[in-house]
């Protein structure tokens, strides 16, 4: 049977017409502190029996750290008994039962509205079953970023091109949005650019081929014009560079939202104020945990995000390790919300040894977007071993504005080998061609096998 | 609090005035027209007989491998789907995608599969295992008109899944043709081209739109207009 929890809210919903509010549920994003602690110790204490009577993975996860659900009476006994997992011990775990769902599945499938799975950038896919009455939670969990970014009932949205975590009709309608079925896929840059600004549209999704697809339309238009319908952009899944995001916000006039995984359990975007993504606390428990010695981590300090579902009954995730780095603060932001917020600094294993030197992806990026011809941050880290005597970097350029490529190939090593301090060697690839090996809709692999 | 109160506050704001605007390729030409939410729910109630009758319950899983684009025509099967009670699974109908399409038919007991094109199926054939052997357990296949060439002798019931113009049209299996739904939509055969008019009133009006597809009309039956393509496996 599938628990179906209700947590009463303390103050009535705002009145349906009040469309000048800030917020979309104003009570709960500017819950206090403690409010927020006490819903999450009540989801908890509901969580641990449930999981343990109905999902074979945590109740064997458990055991093994001798733990059990009357040894969680509080959040500190969760954070300090409960054993964390990461997506290995998911694969572990299937590839030893044969269970599609690794043990994870706390209903019967026929219980299921759907089942979508995730990105699978580093290896296969994972099944993410989901119960839903409206919409998928996925898109769900943007309505507050929406309203946030000012969309209101009766705006237009291009629908966006993904559907393999599920279909954004339904969340849409359900905002009172007006879907424009176009095709948004690779290719289609003009037309899109074309149908923002004939429909007026007021939020589109991009992603990085179609911002680069926009900039080879730049001669061609007065993009700030063309693009000055939408309240927002959303930009999620292969990080924008530093460059390419001053042109969206600075030159096309985009008010840009990235946003990013909420360690698997959902998404958090930023708010108008662009300074971190907020996590909805009433979804997710976020912990920051040292990265070698597990402990945890301050206000703001670096740490590997670890996630506990709190609204997923399905398969929840329950102090999963995300590999995620990031900072996180519990400090309301300046507009008043007071979940936490968190900036992310890059994956676990994205810290490289060369030749005895550490090197961070995030330091490569800064190198390479300084180059004007790769300034779009198109590239990759080309990893043949753990540790490695040079750094090899697989760079896209834009053949309409690369003259000599030897120059280029030299001149780009030069100021990646001064910026890090390690022997580097630069491979040259047409941009269009290194973004066609992306394996996902919105996601480009930083660091790839050799 | 948490997505309950999230779809609570969505939904207490007042619906779209219309299911939605689309402006994507109608046959070989784009066109732009608005969707109403009667017609969307006639659209559904359609797609629900038919899923039934080709044997579709509750608890039954279905991938389902679409394009967001193609939503004025899926979106009724999608809904329908869940009316059923069938737990559905969503893949990209894009070639680097084509591995999910093969996880979720090596892990689940999947019956049917929705929109499977000719991308995903020659990435397929590439890859391992065999087409044949991932689609040997699934009993219903709606293809698209180029996978079709691809699914003879390879899965047990295949029919086919086509825009036709505005309009949508699907098999189904163990009887002849695509069925188009005759209260909404009149198709006729110009020189062989299939061309789609209203049968009734919906927001964006059709009149004889050619759909690029080629076939005759065989019957109009027990609501239905049944159609012979002329292509290759269907």
């Amino acid at each position: 049977m599938t628990a179906d929890i209700t947590v009463e809210t303390a103050h009535p919903m705002p009145a349906e017409a009040d469309y000048d509010r800030r917020f979309l549920e104003p009570e709960i994003e500017t819950a206090s502190r403690e409010q927020i602690a006490a819903l999450q110790e009540k989801r908890i204490l509901e969580l641990v029996p449930y999981v343990w009577e109905r999902s074979p993975f945590y109740r064997e996860l458990w055991s093994g750290a001798g733990v059990k659900p009357g040894d969680i009476r509080s959040l500190d006994d969760f954070t300090t008994k409960i054993p964390t997992f990461c997506k290995d011990d998911i694969k572990a775990y299937r590839a030893r039962t044969g269970d599609p769902f690794g043990g994870l599945l706390c209903v019967d499938v026929s219980e299921l509205t759907s089942i979508t799975s995730t990105s699978g950038t580093t290896g296969m896919p994972e099944l993410i079953p989901e119960i839903w009455s409206v919409a998928h939670p996925l898109p769900t969990n943007y309505a507050r970023n929406l309203w946030e970014m000012g969309l209101r009932p009766g705006d237009k949205v291009l629908i966006p091109p993904g559907s393999f975590r599920g279909y954004f009709d339904d969340f849409l309608h359900m905002m009172g949005l007006i879907p424009i079925y176009i095709d948004c896929w690779i290719g289609q840059g003009e037309k899109v650019l074309q149908a923002i600004e004939r429909y007026q549209v007021d939020f589109v999704q991009l992603f990085l081929p179609m911002v680069l697809e926009f900039e080879k339309l730049e001669k061609h238009y007065d993009m700030k014009a063309m693009l000055s319908s939408l309240k927002g952009a959303a930009f999620a899944g292969m990080p924008l560079g530093k460059m390419l995001t001053e042109k969206l916000r600075d030159q096309w006039g985009v008010d840009l939202y990235t946003y990013t995984s909420a360690g698997d359990t959902g998404t958090a975007w930023e708010g108008q104020e662009h300074d971190g993504y907020v996590l909805w606390e009433d979804t997710v428990l976020a912990e920051t945990l040292d990265t070698i010695t597990g402990a945890p981590v301050g206000d703001r300090e670096m740490g590997e995000l670890v996630a506990t579902d709190l609204d997923n009954w399905a398969a929840p995730y329950i102090r999963f390790r995300s590999g995620d780095v990031v900072r996180i603060t519990h400090e309301p932001a300046p507009s008043g919300r007071t979940h936490a917020r968190m900036w992310v600094l890059g994956r676990s294993g994205d810290e490289m040894l060369i030749a005895g030197t550490p090197v961070m992806l995030t330091e490569v990026w800064k190198f390479v977007e300084s180059v004007p011809e790769l300034g779009d941050g198109i590239f990759q880290v080309v990893r043949h071993a753990e540790t490695m005597d040079r750094l090899t970097i697989r760079a896209g350029y834009p053949p309409e504005r690369t003259g000599d490529l030897d120059e280029l190939r030299q001149r780009a090593a030069g100021v990646l080998e001064a910026g890090l301090g390690v022997p580097v060697d630069v491979e040259l690839c047409p941009v269009d061609d290194l973004l066609a090996t992306s394996s996902s809709v919105a996601k480009f692999s930083r660091v790839v096998k050799a | 609090m948490s997505r309950a109160s999230m779809t609570a506050a969505a939904v207490a704001l007042p619906r779209s005035p219309v299911f939605g605007i689309v402006s994507c390729p109608v046959g070989p030409e784009t066109r732009e027209f608005e969707i109403g939410w009667d017609e969307h729910e006639r659209d559904v109630d359609w797609a629900e007989s038919l899923l039934r009758s080709a044997g579709l319950g509750s608890g039954d899983l279905v991938l389902i491998t679409i394009s967001t684009w193609e939503g004025p025509w899926t979106t009724p099967v999608v809904h329908a789907l869940r009316r059923i009670g069938v737990t559905f699974l969503c893949a990209e109908v894009w070639s680097f995608d084509s591995r999910r399409t093969s996880m979720f038919l090596q892990r689940l007991p999947v019956k049917a599969i929705f929109g499977l094109g000719g991308e995903t199926l020659t990435a397929l054939e590439a890859d391992e295992p065999p087409v044949a052997e991932l689609l040997r357990d699934v009993e219903i296949v709606w293809a698209r008109p180029d996978a079709l060439p691809h699914l003879e002798d390879v899965a047990p019931q295949v029919v086919p899944f086509l825009l036709l113009g505005p309009a949508l049209a699907l098999g189904v299996p163990g009887q002849p043709g695509v069925k188009v739904d005759a209260s909404e939509w009149a198709v006729d055969s110009v020189n062989g081209e299939l061309v789609v008019s209203n049968a009734r009133e919906r927001l964006a009006t059709f009149e004889r739109v050619p759909t690029g597809i080629r076939g005759s009309v065989r019957a109009v039956d027990d609501g239905a207009v049944v159609i012979d393509l002329e292509m290759n496996g269907a």
